[in-house]
């Protein structure tokens, strides 16, 4: 995985910062070369300082830097292998005794296997300067390395990294989209629609060597490692779609390769609560004095009816994300993803908004529309050519009231609780569902939905909203004049541009929506090796 | 004359019907529900012999499946390219996996009976689940198909979606599928009926059904028996309710709840019952509970 220009806060070097602030962590401080390989060079990292290392933090080698088709664990990852973690042993150390402890770990010294599980021990010539690189062979893995000398002796603690899962408030650096060109089943508008709002960030995938399947949000999703020195990428694939299916090859062909690993968890045949719409974290929150910098993790489901527990059972395994369940049963697909979300806020204290569908905002507008407001892109999918059809509509009504009192209100209650917001960190969006016969009666987004909406994360005060075009208006009219637009745009916080996608055919008529549609890698965040130890059972 | 007339008028009225009988053989003998069908169509289609004028009459037998035909041949007859255009026209997956038709054109009535006759066709299951979606959504009749269908089919999930359809279906149509489904020997058809009948323009007429359905074995019919009575606002259920906020399932009690609330919210917020309710074991009704006392 590439070397990366170590900076501290303020602009200070690593090697500044690792020589006042950092002496606890090994790093690659002063060394020319923090591939972890053996190659040795000057260091600031004095024979003293050594005896009082702590730590080394570093990442799994599942990725396959040396493109061989093996992932670098099993195969030594050859030249290009990066993903060792770097501990310095000073000139002058002299001869020390070092002796691993802990499964899944191998320490490495001039690319030759020094340490595993089956030679734990070694002695180590520290006359002249000693790069020692850590290997893990998977995420969160604890170990001990111990060195005893005449200078003293130590027991470093080894820990890789969790996998972190993406939210809303890093930044995003591209999106993709499976591009259909081909009959009158296209999404040709909304990808070129996204070309002008993103440019080079952006990348249509031609649907024909995946079965036309559109969902890729569903498929992936992406996530991130890292340690002081050492860094890459997990693209998570869902169990969605197998045995070379649909979007199930994705990952591989179109993702894949140096410091960027494809890894699966679960099994077996997958229920729609697998797909990775339903697998959404929130922004950092603080829950009862207790931090999560990376925000929490949820899975929806509920009772008998959940995501294969395969994944489940691994992301509560890595700790720093907590995840949680909200109840997402009642709807048809299932997904987290239709109907609530979190997006950028640079003006509120925790930076973001939860949006939240809330029915009676829908109404609020339909009713203060004119009932014979012709809505002509409803009557093909729903069955309902103006807005009195669906005002007048009583047990639409009552099927909605439903919803919103049985089931969004108890989510928005533990959304509260499991994330510590209060009613200012809430914005109740407009939106209506039906119940679907073909789908066990449960609900579906009526009015598009434009909660499951993709944000396109630029900076800390700026962001794109790729929403769904409600058609909430008479053919041809436009956009600006749309009044659910309107409601929409006054709602989001400053700093969100919203952009309206016509996803109506490919999408929201095959339920779902721009969400669904997409998916976008985003910068990794910050250090978890100093901001999350007490999530991690640390200090 | 009159004696003259009668005998004349007599003659017509048999050769008439006569007619009609024929009409009606030739559109369903040999009846079939398969492949094959494609082939019999076809042949109808280019049977000169096949009047506009023996259509039509066959479109008012009493027998649903010459109605059909007439309706399928007269399709291909006066919308050929339309029909050419949908005759084999795909459905794409949703996200929750099986497949759906898509696109404006499909809200065209025409395409009603060519979708029924796709359906009779025997396509894959799947497919058959996109078909009953659709066909409700070109606008055209179909409570007549479905009601014939209902009448025949096997299976559980595919009569359950097609009583489900009906409460969209012409006053007729849906209170006949409706009454069929309340009647099914199927818990899971029951309880689609039980649903449907609150979204339909003409469930107050099945107001008795429901009530019955109250009673039914099961939960599923119970808790849509509760709630449509009180989408209808059929406040004469009042009481008929009361025993369901004690069920033994948390979604009967749950949709008993909100029903009554829909009737009498006062009245409701006075019963004892909801004192017990409020500690119900499960959290949904006591948050409904709590909410109405």
């Amino acid at each position: 995985m590439p070397n990366r220009a170590h900076r501290g806060p303020g602009g200070k070097s690593l090697a500044l910062l690792c020589a006042l602030v950092l002496p606890l962590v090994a790093g690659n401080c002063g060394n020319k070369d923090d591939s972890g390989s053996g190659e040795t060079g000057e260091t600031a990292v004095t024979p003293d300082d050594f005896w009082d290392i702590e730590a080394v933090y570093g990442i799994a080698n599942v990725d396959d830097d040396d493109g061989n088709g093996a992932v670098d664990w099993s195969d030594g990852g050859g030249d290009a292998e990066n993903d060792r973690a770097p501990l310095v042993i000073p000139a002058g150390v002299g001869e020390v005794s070092a002796t691993l402890s802990g499964t899944g770990i191998r320490v490495w010294q001039d690319g030759q296997l020094l340490l595993h599980e089956d030679a734990p021990t070694a002695s180590i010539d520290a006359t002249a300067e000693v790069l020692l690189g850590i290997e893990f062979q998977d995420h969160l893995t604890p170990g001990t390395l111990s060195f005893s000398g005449d200078g003293g002796s130590n027991d470093v603690s080894l820990l890789s990294a969790p996998l972190l899962l993406n939210h809303h408030l890093q930044t995003a650096t591209h999106l993709w989209i499976i591009s259909l060109s081909s009959g009158w089943y296209t999404n040709t508008e909304m990808v070129a629609d996204l070309e002008d709002i993103l440019g080079d960030a952006f990348t249509g995938v031609s649907g024909n060597a995946y079965g036309q399947d559109v969902w890729i949000q569903d498929e992936i999703e992406f996530s991130w490692l890292r340690g002081p020195d050492v860094a890459g990428e997990v693209v998570v694939d869902s169990i969605r779609s197998q045995n070379g299916q649909y979007l199930d090859a994705f990952a591989e062909n179109e993702l894949e390769g140096p410091d960027m690993a494809v890894q699966t968890w679960g099994q077996g045949m997958a229920n729609s609560l697998d797909s990775f719409g339903n697998l959404e974290t929130s922004p950092p929150v603080t829950v009862d004095g207790v931090t999560y910098p990376f925000g929490r993790t949820y899975f929806g489901g509920a009772g008998g009816y959940q995501p294969s527990s395969g994944m489940q059972d691994f992301l509560e395994s890595q700790l720093a994300q907590d995840m949680f369940m909200p109840d997402t049963t009642w709807l048809c697909v299932g997904h987290v993803d239709e109907y609530f979300t979190f997006v950028p806020d640079g003006s509120s204290e925790k930076g973001f908004k939860l949006l939240i569908t809330d029915v009676d905002a829908a109404w609020e507008l339909l009713d203060a529309m004119d009932p014979n407001t012709a809505i002509p892109q409803y009557q093909s999918a729903h069955g309902v050519s103006t807005v009195g059809e669906l005002t007048r509509d009583q047990a639409l009504r009552d099927a909605n009231e439903d919803i919103q009192r049985d089931h969004i209100e108890p989510t928005i209650e533990l959304l509260e609780t499991e994330l510590g917001l209060t009613d200012d960190d809430i914005i109740r969006v407009p939106g209506i569902f039906e119940e679907n016969s073909w789908c066990h009666n449960l609900a579906l987004s009526l009015i598009p939905g434009m909660i499951n909406l993709a944000v396109y994360t630029e900076s800390e005060t700026t962001s794109k909203l790729l929403i769904a075009d409600p058609f909430l208006r008479a053919s041809g009219a436009s956009q600006d004049s749309d009044p659910m637009i309107q409601l929409w745009d006054s709602l989001m916080p400053a700093g969100n541009e919203t952009y309206y996608l016509n996803d109506w055919e490919v999408y929201h008529e095959g339920w779902g929506e721009v969400h669904c549609g997409t998916n976008i890698r985003r910068e990794p965040g910050a250090d978890w090796w100093t901001d999350a130890q007490h999530l991690l059972g640390g200090e | 004359m009159t004696r003259r007339i009668l005998p004349a008028l007599a003659l017509a009225l048999l050769l008439g019907s006569s007619a009609v009988l024929a009409a009606d053989a030739r559109l369903v003998e040999p009846w079939s529900q398969g492949p094959e069908r494609a082939q019999t169509i076809a042949s109808l289609v280019a049977d000169s012999g096949l009047t506009q004028a023996e259509l039509a009459q066959a479109a008012q037998s009493g027998d649903w499946r010459v109605r059909h035909q007439a309706a399928v041949v007269a399709g291909w007859r006066a919308h050929t390219e339309l029909f050419e255009r949908f005759e084999l026209e795909p459905a794409y997956p949703t996200r929750a996996g099986f497949p759906r038709f898509r696109g404006p054109e499909l809200a065209d009535k025409r395409l009603a009976p060519l979708f029924v006759e796709r359906l009779l066709q025997g396509p894959s299951y799947d497919m058959k689940l996109a078909l009953l979606e659709v066909i409700p959504r070109t606008g055209g009749d179909f409570g007549d198909s479905f009601v014939g269908l209902l009448r025949e089919e096997d299976d559980t999930r595919l009569r359950g979606i097609m009583v489900a359809s009906l409460k969209n279906a012409d006053r007729d149509a849906t209170l006949e599928g409706l009454r069929l489904g309340f009647a099914d020997v199927d818990g899971a058809v029951r309880g689609e009926a039980a649903r449907a009948a609150g979204w339909s323009d003409h469930g107050s007429e099945l107001v008795p059904e429901l009530v019955e359905a109250l009673g039914d074995t099961q939960a599923y019919t119970r808790a849509m028996a509760a709630r449509s009575l009180g989408y209808l606002r059929a406040g004469q259920a009042f009481d008929a309710l009361l025993p369901c906020l004690a069920d033994s399932e948390p979604d009967v009690r749950l949709n008993a709840i909100n029903a009554l609330e829909r009737l009498d919210a006062e009245r409701l917020a006075a019963r004892p019952e909801l004192n017990d309710l409020a500690h119900d074991p499960d959290p949904g009704v006591v948050r409904a509970a709590l909410r109405v006392r």
